[in-house]
């Protein structure tokens, strides 16, 4: 899990450069001025590129905060998501 | 936490609110419009970004039938995409992805080309918008001297009738089509072979759901095109105050184009003051015949853009053998409606 969540780090950090990895771990759209739609579609796709993954419908609106996108990729890992 | 939600009627009121924060006169906020385009039919959803009750984003998803060198190529066309939530953007533009990745934008905002661009879609060149009397629009942004000489030039008489338009047209061009007017697309109206490289070409069930005749917030007139007496296509007109060619097809370019200008005289064949026509083209030899009518083509192109396209032809897309038209997706379908009678500030 600690591998998914350094790999996790390195996605936000390519697409927030501007942030302090520090800061990443508590990103959201709430509190991440700049988390517009363009970067959340860069999140995204950095995302599928780097975990190998096709986020599925169902799941697309937990892409929101660090923390939702972390507890979907070990489940993801841990099995599939639900 | 958020949910992506499909629109259903009785989410209306939640949604009105949102339109009243999308800005004035925003398409959303017209329960007749958003009921019709995007419920009871097989083509159209509207998406919903929910956060608690509030919608803090939309995405309209319009699944529309080309052909593209004679293949069918079904692809989506994004209406309506609007968050009100930094971020809500993104989710919903990947719902629309997930739909299927072959997707079209004509027109869009600036942001939404930021996200086409950055998502290295594929941008058409050569569509041009074609304006006839065209209005004289004052803009915000406007400096004071020129507001001012739009709104002495607002009040001087301007344009020419459409009808007096055929006038410049050599009459031997045009002799032999007649329209007919229509309330329904059938089957007939298709065109059986086609010139165009690339033409929306749906089914009669899609045309007669997408360019109704009898609906109350928008008015389409649905001309059928006879060459020599037989059926060679249709022409469909967006009668509002300013006139568009919402939709039209033919077995031939030529013919088209002038039933085109055949179909908006008809339409203008009553009007006291000249109406503001609109149309689009990318094609070289309807191109011309627009001009001598006296249609003006905008210096920049009309934004046209694709998404998951089949492989690029040698030498790249050539659009001066498509057929462009501009009532596609919601291009035509845009507040005020006309049975609109509560416009917002």
């Amino acid at each position: 899990m600690a591998d998914i969540r350094e790999r996790l780090i390195r996605c936000f950090a390519g697409t927030f450069p501007e942030v302090s990895e520090a800061e990443l771990p508590a990103a959201s759209i709430a509190t991440l001025g700049i988390w517009d739609s363009l970067r959340s579609i860069t999140l995204m796709t950095v995302i599928e590129q780097e975990f190998g993954v096709e986020i599925p419908e169902e799941e697309l609106e937990q892409f929101v905060s660090f923390a939702l996108i972390e507890d979907y990729l070990e489940r993801e890992a841990g099995g599939g998501a639900s | 936490m958020g949910k992506i939600v499909q629109y259903t009627p009785d989410q209306f009121a939640l949604l009105k609110r949102a339109a009243e924060r999308m800005g004035p006169n925003y398409s959303l906020y017209h329960r007749p419009f958003v009921d019709y385009y995007y419920t009871g039919n097989a083509w159209c959803k509207l998406f919903l970004f929910m956060q608690e009750d509030a919608v803090i984003g939309s995405i309209g998803v319009d699944s529309m039938r080309f052909e593209l060198n004679g293949q069918p190529l079904m692809t989506t066309f994004a209406t309506s995409y609007y968050a009100l939530e930094s971020g809500a953007g993104g989710p919903l533009y990947m719902k629309w992805m997930r739909s299927n990745p072959a997707a079209i934008i004509f027109g869009g905002s600036e942001d939404t080309h930021r996200i086409a661009r950055a998502q290295h879609w594929t941008y058409i060149e050569g569509v041009k918008v074609y304006e006839l009397n065209r209005p004289i629009v004052v803009y915000p942004q406007d400096p004071p001297w020129r507001a001012l000489g739009k709104r002495v030039a607002q009040l001087l008489p301007k344009g020419t009738p459409v009808a007096r338009c055929l006038e410049r047209m050599p009459k031997e061009a045009y002799a032999h089509i007649t329209l007919r007017e229509e309330t329904l697309f059938t089957d007939d109206l298709l065109p059986a072979s086609s010139p165009f490289a690339f033409r929306l070409a749906p089914t009669v069930d899609y045309l007669n759901w997408r360019y109704r005749t009898d609906l109350s917030f928008v008015r389409y007139r649905l001309f059928r095109i006879l060459k020599g007496g037989a059926t060679a296509g249709y022409v469909v007109i967006n009668d509002g105050p300013r006139l568009m060619v919402a939709q039209s097809d033919a077995d031939d370019s030529a013919t088209l184009a002038y039933a085109i200008l055949l179909a908006l005289t008809e339409v203008c064949r009553n009007d006291r003051k000249p109406r503001p026509v609109a149309l689009t083209s990318s094609h070289r030899e309807m191109q011309p015949i627009f001009a001598q009518f006296g249609f003006q083509p905008s210096q920049k192109d009309r934004p046209f853009v694709f998404n998951g396209l089949p492989r690029m032809a040698e030498g790249g897309w050539d659009a001066s053998r498509w057929l462009v038209n501009f009532d596609w997706g919601d291009n035509g379908l845009r507040a005020p409606f006309l049975d609109q009678k509560e416009p917002i500030s």
